[in-house]
């Protein structure tokens, strides 16, 4: 039976499995099967958790989005102010020179 | 809970912080603004002009001591009336005197609007002076007004 030469990470692995349980035998294919546990997370779907988490962990959009965040809340603050602001000016003036105003 | 709920949850909560935060300091910020001072209002509501504006400061810190003069009376008649109340003794003259004191302090005030409004261009001193006319002696209008309509108990006056 032809056995097909190792590749580097191959013989990596061969060598760190055999540290791993010195002095014993590893069953044929063990190898394969580990490669293969290795393997199998990739094929599967990532949920929609981890998907996110990886979005929020990426420094340059966590801050991009964290700053849009900011800038909308700061000009809705704004409109709010002004709004709020224009009519509490208008009750000051108006309490200053009739004080019974402030009472109603 | 795993990692990634959490990374979720303490991103949520960093982001409603930041967030609640501009939203209350631009708020504020821009509230304080508009109203920096009294006459802030009068400034941007009638486009008035820095020549105007000094002119309506004066009469309007002219006006203010007057104002507090007034108030310090019709508080200390107001006063008189509640004692004699108390004590039983007639009160219609001082509740005549409290009235006048009330109708001299409209009257002076309405002066100061009219003072004011000629301060402005024609068609903004009008506005000023039907705007303030709504917000001071208007609401004494509306509650005398509504004093003629009859209730739905039937007790009414002026009508029927």
């Amino acid at each position: 039976m032809n056995e097909e030469p190792m590749t580097p990470d191959e013989a990596k692995l061969s060598k760190l499995l055999r540290q791993g349980c010195p002095g014993v035998e590893l069953p044929s294919g063990f190898q394969a099967a580990v490669w293969r546990r290795i393997e199998k997370p990739q094929g599967v779907p990532v949920g929609i958790m981890q998907l996110l988490a990886g979005w929020i962990l990426r420094p340059k959009l966590a801050a991009a989005g964290l700053a849009v965040v900011v800038v909308l809340a700061a000009g809705a603050g704004a409109i709010r102010g002004v709004r709020s602001g224009e009519r509490e000016a208008r009750d000051r003036y108006v309490s200053s020179v009739d004080p019974s105003y402030s009472l109603r | 809970m795993n990692r990634a709920a959490r990374t979720i949850i303490l991103a949520a909560v960093i982001v409603l912080v930041a967030g609640a935060g501009a939203y209350l300091c631009a708020m504020r910020l821009c509230a304080r603004q508009m109203a920096a001072d009294d006459l802030s209002w009068l400034k941007r509501e009638f486009r008035l002009s820095q020549g105007e504006m000094s002119r309506i400061r004066q009469l309007h810190d002219g006006y203010l001591p007057k104002c507090r003069e007034m108030c310090a009376k019709i508080a200390a008649k107001q006063g008189e009336v509640e004692k004699a109340l108390a004590t039983g003794e007639v009160v219609d003259q001082k509740l005549i005197e409290l009235g006048m004191l009330r109708a001299q302090c409209q009257a002076q005030m309405l002066r100061h609007f009219q003072d004011v409004s000629r301060e402005m261009s024609p068609e903004q001193g009008k506005r000023y002076l039907s705007e303030m006319e709504r917000l001071t002696l208007g609401f004494h209008g509306e509650v005398e007004r509504s004093m003629g309509e009859t209730p739905p108990s039937g007790h009414g006056h002026g009508k029927g």
